[in-house]
């Protein structure tokens, strides 16, 4: 009998008992906030210095643990397994006041043995983090952005193409090269918010760039056009 | 010998029953911001409470993150729940159980716990 598992929200699947590894990951997300090619248009449509913030959102904040749970356990032997909790990676664009932040998940389905699905990419605006790092881009990288966006179809997969890997990704698009440590987990291993987290607080900072160490919130969507 | 397995019985059926409608008695729905734990409103906060639906304990979630929220009771007592950002679900900690907001409260329970999208 198959066992399932939501990832990250949406609508509820069942399980019987039994392991991390035995698991099936089902997900199901609510689509209305999926966004689409319009949600940068404001950014575009004004002007003045554009910071593009990566925000990580570590299972356990200060650590390099990759999975946690609802109860901060660590350990696959010893954390809940109706709520493991991976964190989360992802990007903000901010000019002229206007914020907005997106992430990458899987659309469908995912399992430790084919960790494989649909991606698509979510309004993460208010999403909380505990580090993150800004640059700043030109107007033309911006552009470059929303049609890296518009045009990414790149599947989800949770050990080669996970959030983590989309917005360092991104970056790397833009020139800048952040440090990506492999950790593992049950069954697979990969880039990872715990990871990326400490790289990003012990990283030195280049011109233009700007680290918060202390987390919050991602700002809420602001500005329209 | 009976008479205890049902009354055993009796009482995890009442118990299951009563963490069913979590908004029952409800004095306060707080969810942690960066400032602190905000109040939200109590009439808006029951009347969605009161549409979550129960799922079984044998579902499985994995998260990307989550926002701490908590429920207190008219009698004092709190229970903590973790809220998904997409705002679909959210995990009752001392319940060990998930509820799921109906699709068709969606946006209204975003707007709620301040993630709806513009």
């Amino acid at each position: 009998m198959g066992q399932f598992i939501t990832v990250g929200g949406g609508s509820s699947s069942t399980s019987t008992s039994g392991s991390i590894g035995e698991a099936t990951f089902v997900y199901a997300p609510n689509f209305d906030r999926q966004i689409d090619i319009n949600y940068l248009n404001c950014l575009l449509n004004t002007t003045g210095t554009i910071t593009l913030p990566i925000y990580v959102d570590q299972p356990i904040p200060g650590t390099r643990e990759t999975f946690t749970d609802a109860y901060n356990n660590i350990g696959s032997a010893t954390v809940d397994k109706r709520s493991l909790n991976v964190g989360h990676t992802f990007i903000g664009i901010k000019r002229n006041g206007i914020s907005r932040t997106f992430g990458f998940y899987p659309k469908t389905g995912i399992k430790p043995f084919t960790p494989s699905a649909n991606g698509i990419l979510i309004d993460d605006s208010r999403h909380s983090y505990d580090v993150s790092l800004s640059v700043t881009i030109t107007a033309g990288q911006l552009s470059h952005i929303r049609e890296y966006i518009n045009k990414y179809t790149s599947s989800y997969n949770l050990n080669t193409n996970n959030c983590s890997d989309f917005a360092l990704g991104l970056f790397k698009l833009m020139n800048f090269n952040l440090p990506d440590t492999t950790g593992y987990w049950p069954f697979g291993n990969g880039t990872n918010p715990g990871d990326l987290g400490e790289d990003i607080r012990t990283m030195p900072l280049t011109n233009g760039m700007s680290k918060d160490t202390k987390g919050g919130n991602a700002p809420s969507n602001t500005g329209t056009c | 010998m009976k008479i205890l397995v049902f009354l055993v019985m009796l009482i995890s059926i009442l118990s299951g029953c009563k963490q069913k409608n979590i908004s029952q008695n409800l004095n306060n729905f707080q969810i942690q911001e960066e400032t602190g734990w905000i109040s939200k409103n109590l009439r808006q906060s029951k009347d969605i409470l009161e549409k979550a639906v129960p799922k079984s304990k044998n579902t499985f979630y994995l998260w990307k993150g989550f926002k701490n929220a908590k429920i207190t009771y008219e009698d004092g007592k709190v229970i903590n729940l973790k809220i998904s950002y997409y705002g679909g679900f959210f995990y009752v900690v001392e319940y060990q159980r998930f509820f799921q907001i109906p699709e068709k409260n969606i946006i209204e329970w975003q707007e709620l716990i301040g993630i709806k999208k513009i």
